[in-house]
């Protein structure tokens, strides 16, 4: 919407801009108030509750936290978790959606909706029948007894199915006429316009498994397995935390994704926008 | 073809089938036991289910889970909606966008240990301002009615981001010849919204309403993280109280009802919504 | 044919991610490893740690990797655990979670593998024999005692200063201790906390305590027993702890001591490492006697090997290893854990009696297990959902959502309900 010079900076817009900004101040007031209070030390955080900036800075509560808990650890299981649900579901994914799209047999329409369906499963109440179906599968208690359950969501081969449909058929038709398999199709045409949405998968897949929390409570009990948010959860139960140090975990906790954000910011929420344009 | 066709499901179908419904059958067949196996599982039909309805926690459960699900879902659209059309309407820019947006990055033990802090009578800022101002004298976790709305407010503040996003692109498929119809009409921008925007936005609202239901209901990290349900049971959501059930009163075939219904809760709903409201024909 | 070859390809990788995955589960070469799974949290969590290690320092054929479980959940996990064949090899159960957990444990003088207890020379007459029998069940023995838990009240002792009050006499009456809670008030400090870290659980034992001082009993004839005036008063009494403003609900009592903003704390035996670093002289009074009589609430640890599954047992021999040296060096325990051992060897070890710990807490603690005031009842197959029934109405009262009469009521009427089924 182009908007002339007098209409963009009406007194109207700039009062309600103003209001915006303030509404998105307080919105993200938490993460400074966060800040702050990491780098405040305990005898200073009870007293002085209201004030925003520590009086003495320490850097104690990280050395503290950084000391007693094995970050690092936790945040290599997290990505190893996220890197395997990426792997296994874009793999399946592509096949199993240009099945769908593409390729006509009895009953696919049906199957299609059947495994969508499952999107309305709550995760959480597979969670007991889960553990003993990962037993028997030799898997419980492994990430790959996490990221595999976690690739099994339809999300993947829901988005890639809907771009499918969306392409052209004559592209398609053009490529069969001279002879190409589906594979071919698969991987030397459609592929390289996926990207986009390909992305947008590996965007929606990384949040959801980077963040699991109830199966991977669950099932990875070994200290070499737990993940960030359970070892969050492990620090919060032990009793043995002052405040600093939950300020301290969770600012650490957040940093990967801070990072990532700052870096692919534009990229994480384009790949948003076009998964939320197939809904 | 057909064989084709198949073999490239396959993988995916045996990924589902293993970890999406075999669990789902399987935590069926548990609820209709009284489940351990170290001493015995002792088949009792639906006698569990049956038990269950003559539990009063149960039901407490069940309507805080709707109560929940009432402050969540308007919250986030709204929120949502507001958000995205600010930004549509270029009242504020991408820094807004992210701003708004970075919560949703965040895993739910970080945020609810934040605001759990934030509430905390000796330590949250939240709290004591609230105190100075004197509108609270109890902290709002600890609070019979406003624990559950405040955990909702986490939901929202976490969750809201993505909503605007999504929104956020769906306004921005909207034709512009609409809007410049309109503009020489002489509508203003409310009268815009109400009878341009919205009705275009229909599709996009609904299934946001549909998503955000599931997965209000299924909301487990935030209560147990920032009340445990508390204060008494006062915010012990359905998800909390199948986890209490299986482990910590370690009856498991009676935690798998609860699971089975908040399936049966969630599924009805969504075919209900979508049949409402037509949905169906946007999914094919 | 292309189609079938990348497809058997995907298969294979898939397999090769299974394979990694269950390669990781299997046990690797070298020294036996066993998993050592507990629930302690607070300052013993670190004392447990430290035995470990010293263990792993002195063994190189078999090393423990120790875990720390959510408290909640520890029994549930347990029990899931032996049920898939996965289970830690020495695990910790309470006292009263014997008679519902003992069907997942491995029996020690009728293993597997023969009898542990005689292997490894551990008799009943080197423990504390009451609580040994609890661990007895239809003449097996599902596991040794560790220690027993108590809860009492840690003070402040600057703070009982500063309000004009005797740090070398603190109150162990009702009336004193009413004095002391309004000389703390007065002089600026939060006078007392009743519920250690804040969670429900502490509140409902802390109603616990002040019942059973008043002669009362939770569970009679299968039926709840509290819904009486008893209750009510001692009910009342855990109320009136924030109607005179001498708390507020929701609040941590651990985080409130330790930045020494309070008077006095109702916390256990395993808070002793966390106070290590406090910057105020602190001292542990015992339980007063509030009412009639004189008790607290506590508990027993029991070190316990897990059921294995026929993959796991030959690890069930290490793991009996590692159990005895833990318990032959439960002197550490209760130096750094703080909690007072079962064994007789550790309790009368000089080092114990000679420590800090012994000085500060752990001797007075010591005489409220075996004078009389420990008390850890009722040892009720269902004691877990019971005591769940009871929580969420003590808290609210506290919170002053509803009255004491009522809540007892529902109390009633949930406990009732949970011992019906």
């Amino acid at each position: 919407m182009a908007l002339r010079f007098t209409q963009k900076y009406s007194s109207a817009r700039i009062s309600l801009s103003l209001a915006l900004w303030v509404v998105a101040f307080l919105w993200i007031f938490p993460l400074f108030w966060l800040v702050g209070k990491t780098f405040t030390p305990n005898s200073e955080i009870i007293r002085e509750a209201t004030s925003l900036l520590p009086r003495d800075i320490t850097l104690e509560n990280i050395h503290t936290v950084l000391k007693k808990w094995p970050f690092l650890l936790w945040m290599l299981n997290s990505t190893l978790v996220t890197v395997g649900s990426i792997t296994v579901m874009v793999l399946v994914s592509l096949f199993a959606a240009y099945s769908f799209a593409r390729i006509p047999w009895k009953g696919r329409d049906f199957v299609f909706v059947l495994f969508l369906s499952s999107m309305f499963i709550p995760w959480e109440i597979n969670a007991v029948p889960l553990y003993f179906v990962t037993k028997y599968l030799g898997i419980l208690g492994t990430r790959p007894g996490v990221f595999l359950p976690i690739s099994a969501m339809p999300v993947g081969m829901f988005l890639l199915r809907q771009f499918f449909i969306s392409i052209p058929q004559d592209i398609e038709d053009a490529a069969r006429i001279d002879g190409c398999s589906s594979l071919t199709i698969l991987v030397r045409i459609f592929l390289p316009m996926t990207i986009p949405v390909i992305g947008a998968v590996v965007i929606w897949i990384s949040l959801f498994a980077w963040n699991e929390f109830f199966w991977s409570m669950i099932s990875l009990q070994r200290s070499a397995m737990v993940t960030l948010p359970i070892g969050l959860k492990n620090i919060m139960g032990s009793q043995n935390i002052d405040y600093g140090g939950m300020f301290a975990a969770s600012l650490l906790a957040l940093l990967p994704s801070f990072l990532i954000f700052l870096f692919l910011r534009r990229q994480i929420i384009r790949g948003i926008t076009v998964s939320g344009s197939f809904r | 073809m057909g064989a084709e066709g198949i073999l490239f499901v396959l993988p995916y179908g045996i990924l589902w089938l293993l970890f999406l419904f075999l669990p789902l059958v399987f935590g069926f067949y548990i609820s209709l036991h009284k489940w351990n196996p170290l001493v015995g599982n002792v088949f009792q039909g639906f006698q569990g289910y049956i038990e269950l309805f003559r539990t009063p926690r149960f039901w407490n459960s069940f309507w805080v889970t709707w109560r929940f699900v009432l402050f969540v879902i308007p919250g986030i659209i709204i929120v949502g909606l507001l958000a995205a059309l600010a930004l549509h309407a270029k009242l504020v820019g991408g820094l807004f966008e992210s701003l708004f947006f970075f919560p949703y990055l965040l895993n739910v033990s970080i945020v609810s240990i934040l605001w759990g802090l934030l509430h905390d009578p000796d330590v949250g800022i939240f709290f004591q301002y609230l105190k100075q101002l004197g509108i609270a004298t109890t902290p709002l976790l600890n609070h019979e009615f406003w624990a559950l709305p405040m955990v909702a407010f986490t939901t929202i503040w976490w969750l809201a981001g993505y909503r605007m996003v999504v929104f956020r692109a769906a306004l921005a498929s909207f034709p512009a010849e609409l809007y410049e119809a309109a503009k020489l009409d002489g509508a203003g921008p409310i009268r815009t919204f109400f009878t341009i925007t919205l009705p275009l936005l229909k599709p996009t609202l609904l299934f946001a309403l549909v998503l955000t239901t599931v997965g209000g209901m299924r909301a487990f990290g935030q209560v147990i993280l920032m009340t445990a349900g508390g204060p008494g049971t006062a915010s012990e959501v359905l998800a909390l109280y199948m986890y209490r059930v299986g482990f910590e009163f370690l009856d498991f075939g009676r935690a798998a009802a609860v699971g089975f219904i908040l399936f049966l809760m969630i599924f009805t709903l969504v075919m209900i919504l979508l049949k409402f409201f037509r949905l169906g024909s946007e999914l094919k | 044919m292309k189609s079938v070859l990348v497809l058997v390809l995907g298969f294979c990788m898939l397999g090769a991610l299974w394979g990694a995955g269950a390669k990781e589960a299997a046990k690797p070469a070298g020294p036996v490893k066993i998993w050592f799974n507990t629930l302690f949290h607070g300052g013993d969590a670190k004392a447990m740690e430290m035995i470990v290690q010293e263990f792993n320092r002195r063994n190189q054929d078999v090393q423990i990797d120790l875990t720390q479980g959510s408290w909640t959940e520890y029994a549930a996990q347990l029990n899931n655990a032996v049920m898939a064949g996965e289970a830690p090899q020495i695990g910790i159960v309470l006292n009263f979670l014997m008679p519902s957990m003992h069907p997942a444990l491995t029996p020690l003088n009728d293993s597997p593998v023969g009898d542990l207890l005689k292997e490894f020379g551990i008799k009943r007459e080197d423990y504390v024999e009451y609580v040994w029998d609890i661990a007895s069940i239809g003449g097996k023995q599902y596991g040794i005692p560790l220690d027993n838990t108590l809860l009492g009240v840690y003070y402040n002792k600057e703070a009982f200063r500063k309000a004009g009050l005797n740090p070398d006499k603190p109150p162990m009456t009702m009336d004193e201790f009413v004095a002391a809670c309004e000389a703390l008030k007065k002089a600026g400090f939060i006078p007392f906390h009743p519920a250690a870290f804040g969670q429900s659980r502490w509140y409902r034992r802390a109603w616990y305590i002040f019942y059973w001082q008043k002669g009362g009993e939770l569970i009679v004839n299968n039926r709840a027993a509290f819904n009486n005036q008893k209750g009510l008063e001692a009910l009342e009494a855990l109320v009136s702890i924030r109607e005179r403003g001498w708390n507020t609900p929701g609040t941590n009592g651990a985080a409130q001591f330790e930045s020494g903003n309070l008077g006095m704390m109702m916390n256990g035996t395993w808070h002793y490492l966390s106070l290590a670093n406090v910057k105020f002289e602190w001292g542990m009074m015992g339980i007063p006697k509030w009412f009639e009589k004189q008790y607290t609430w506590g508990s027993n640890h029991f070190l316990v090997i897990p059921r294995q599954s026929k993959k796991q047992e030959p690890l069930i021999k290490p793991a009996m290893k590692a159990i005895k040296f833990i318990s032959e060096n439960s002197h550490l325990w209760g130096i750094y854990g703080g909690h007072v051992p079962l064994r007789k060897s550790a309790m009368q070890s000089p080092e114990l009696q000679q420590s800090e710990t012994w000085k500060k807490a752990l001797k007075t603690f010591t005489e409220m297990a075996f004078g009389g005031i420990y008390k850890s009842k009722p040892l009720h197959p269902r004691i877990g959902e019971i005591n769940a029934a009871i929580e969420p109405y003590i808290e609210r009262a506290y919170n002053g959502t509803i009255s004491p009469k009522e809540a007892l009521a529902l109390a009633e009427r949930d406990v009732n309900a949970v011992l019906s089924k």
